[in-house]
């Protein structure tokens, strides 16, 4: 379990990108008073749609653009003033893994690590091992396949010793081999190495799996935060398959005060949240009321509906907030 | 908030310059232009072989020098004060630009700019180190272009004195300049040194305008605008008051070297004007690349 206390604190970021005379009289307002927390030990989901602002704030937190308003701080350390001791740690790559096509990857992870304060030999060797490289770490990049990057984009963040993986899409155009080898790695680096990871996906099912807290944001404004386990008790639903349906949702709202929808299509399954009661809670009640049950299980995908019901209720509610007079 | 002690580990200025010693040697873009040059002075030297130099001899003539054929007057040191202007107004400019270029802006193009910037590293200390090494690289370039052009002149044509039509040089005068043998090794020396300064010059020009796109293109283009425009204002005499003002009136001060009695004052005035370029564009280059966000 991640332990106490932030490494990564994002305090009312706002950034406004001004766009001048030359391109139209509207400024552009990627991101808007957003405020994180990342706990030391998380492995932190960071979700939104496209163009919501996630790119723009992993650079703000890395100190690639400034922010226009608020502040950014790892460690304890201000990204604003004191770059350099925020940085120490951390291990990033934002978009895609950039290299130097001419040189080999061995070389790329020798120069980069340096401008980190350097690593042996040994270390490269071990994570180039540690990200199935050591075969082809003499070759040159612009050889490489996508995966192949990526994996070098790792190791390269992994050199030298970093207590925060801040990643862009880590999984991006990788075929499902690759894609399963860097989850693997990621959870492994969170567990067995306690290094705190901050990761931007679009890929719902790998953030379900992989982080132990969550923050989505649509248009550069948040909209939830927080621990995976306390928003799928909040927000995960449950189906409820019973041959007498309109008795099972009379049961529900009596015994349990739970409001319960059927399926449409479906005349025999019921949708239903749990408001925190713990489900044998339920599944006792409805015996007691007589109500058979043919199944009860949790949804599948919630994370999905809920990231498309935030993001597009967002929407309807603010239309289009991203320009600024 | 408590501060989570993060070791000391960073980027130092050392690691930096040779972070970009080895990406510059490493790329094979960085060796072309030697290779270029290389041509460029096998090529002078053929042509300085077959041209029969007719309009020399004639100009010379009419100076009272009596030269009756060329072996009068061509050697190598003649073939390599003739051959310097070509390269350092228009090849070695063009060279260093896309160096230049390549070095911040191609690098922000190809993402490798954010690759160094997410890690410790200085930003103002990153812009230098690229400037060191662009810096070495014209004074590289200007020298082997210079040597080798000596050596193969030399090689070809053997030695003797300087013999410079004033003109060429663009002093206003008319007239032949006579360099001592033994004085032109010399005089070449410093016309290397102060034509190096003036690719340096450029070099922080390109600099800065590299620091201040994200595309390499774009780059060449607003470097190479810059120095062909004021080439351009340059070469009209109406012009004059305008010269002291011209980094390029500066840059190709190396020229009086090659003059009977070089003004070592103008030659001083212009270095302190180029060393007043330099830091004035490089101290902007290094306070907007701090300045500004980076979205490669």
């Amino acid at each position: 379990m991640p332990e106490a206390g932030p490494l990564l604190q994002i305090e009312h970021l706002t950034k406004i990108f001004r766009r001048g005379w030359l391109r139209g009289p509207k400024d552009l307002c990627a991101v808007q008073d957003l405020s994180l927390t990342v706990p030391k030990g998380a492995v932190y989901g960071f979700l939104g749609p496209n163009g919501a602002g996630k790119s723009t704030t992993l650079r703000m937190a890395l100190g690639l653009i400034h922010p226009t308003q608020g502040r950014v701080s790892i460690g304890g350390h201000d990204v604003a003033c004191e770059r350099l001791q925020a940085l120490r740690r951390v291990g990033a790559f934002v978009e895609s893994p950039s290299f130097y096509k001419y040189l080999p990857g061995r070389r790329n992870l020798e120069l980069l690590s340096g401008l980190s304060g350097g690593a042996s030999s040994e270390e490269i060797d071990g994570i180039l091992e540690r990200v199935g490289l050591q075969g082809r770490a003499d070759d040159r990049v612009k050889v490489y396949s996508h995966g192949m990057r990526a994996r070098l984009g790792l190791a390269a963040c992994l050199l030298p010793c970093p207590e925060l993986l801040i990643l862009d899409e880590p999984t991006d155009g990788l075929d499902p081999h690759g894609i399963h080898e860097v989850r693997n790695l990621i959870r492994s680096l969170a567990a067995d190495d306690g290094l705190t990871v901050f990761l931007s996906s679009h890929m719902l099912g790998e953030v379900e799996n992989l982080c132990t807290h969550i923050a989505i944001i649509d248009h550069g404004r948040l909209i939830v935060e927080g621990e995976l386990e306390s928003l799928e008790r909040q927000h995960r639903r449950w189906c409820l398959e019973t041959t007498r349906a309109t008795e099972a949702m009379g049961v529900l709202a009596e015994r349990l005060g739970l409001d319960a929808a059927s399926v449409p299509k479906r005349p025999n399954v019921l949708q239903l949240s749990l408001g925190g009661k713990p489900p044998e809670e339920i599944v006792a009640a409805l015996s007691e009321g007589g109500v058979p049950i043919r199944s009860f299980s949790p949804e599948a995908n919630w994370l999905d509906r809920l990231f498309l019901e935030l993001t597009s209720t967002h929407e309807a509610d603010h239309g289009q907030p991203k320009e600024v007079a | 908030m408590s501060t989570t002690s993060f070791g000391e580990r960073r980027g130092t200025f050392w690691d930096l310059l040779r972070f970009e010693g080895v990406k510059l040697c490493a790329r094979r873009i960085s060796w072309v232009p030697f290779v270029v040059l290389g041509m460029v002075v096998v090529l002078v030297v053929i042509v300085f072989h077959h041209l029969q130099f007719n309009h020399m001899l004639a100009l010379f003539k009419n100076a009272q020098l009596g030269f009756t054929s060329k072996a009068d007057f061509i050697n190598g040191y003649y073939l390599a004060a003739h051959a310097m202007n070509p390269a350092f107004h228009m090849l070695i400019p063009i060279f260093i630009t896309v160096a230049g270029g390549l070095m911040v802006a191609g690098e922000a193009e190809a993402g490798t700019l954010r690759a160094c910037l997410v890690r410790p590293v200085s930003r103002g200390q990153l812009l230098l180190s690229k400037f060191c090494w662009l810096g070495v690289y014209a004074l590289a370039l200007s020298f082997f272009y210079l040597i080798l052009l000596i050596l193969l002149g030399i090689a070809n044509f053997g030695v003797g004195n300087l013999y410079t039509l004033n003109f060429i040089f663009h002093n206003g005068q008319q007239g032949v300049s006579t360099i001592p043998e033994l004085e032109v090794p010399v005089r070449f020396f410093c016309a290397g040194l102060i034509a190096s300064a003036g690719m340096m010059v450029l070099a922080s020009l390109a600099l800065l305008v590299s620091a201040l796109v994200e595309s390499a293109a774009m780059a060449y283009i607003i470097t190479l605008s810059v120095y062909f425009v004021e080439l351009t204002l340059y070469a009209f005499p109406a012009l004059d008051w305008l010269y002291p003002y011209l980094f390029v009136t500066h840059m190709n001060r190396w020229q009086q070297c090659f003059y009977d009695h070089m003004k070592v004052g103008d030659i001083y005035v212009s270095l302190v004007h180029l060393a007043g370029y330099l830091v004035v564009f490089l101290s902007a280059a290094v306070f907007l690349f701090k300045e500004r966000d980076i979205h490669s």
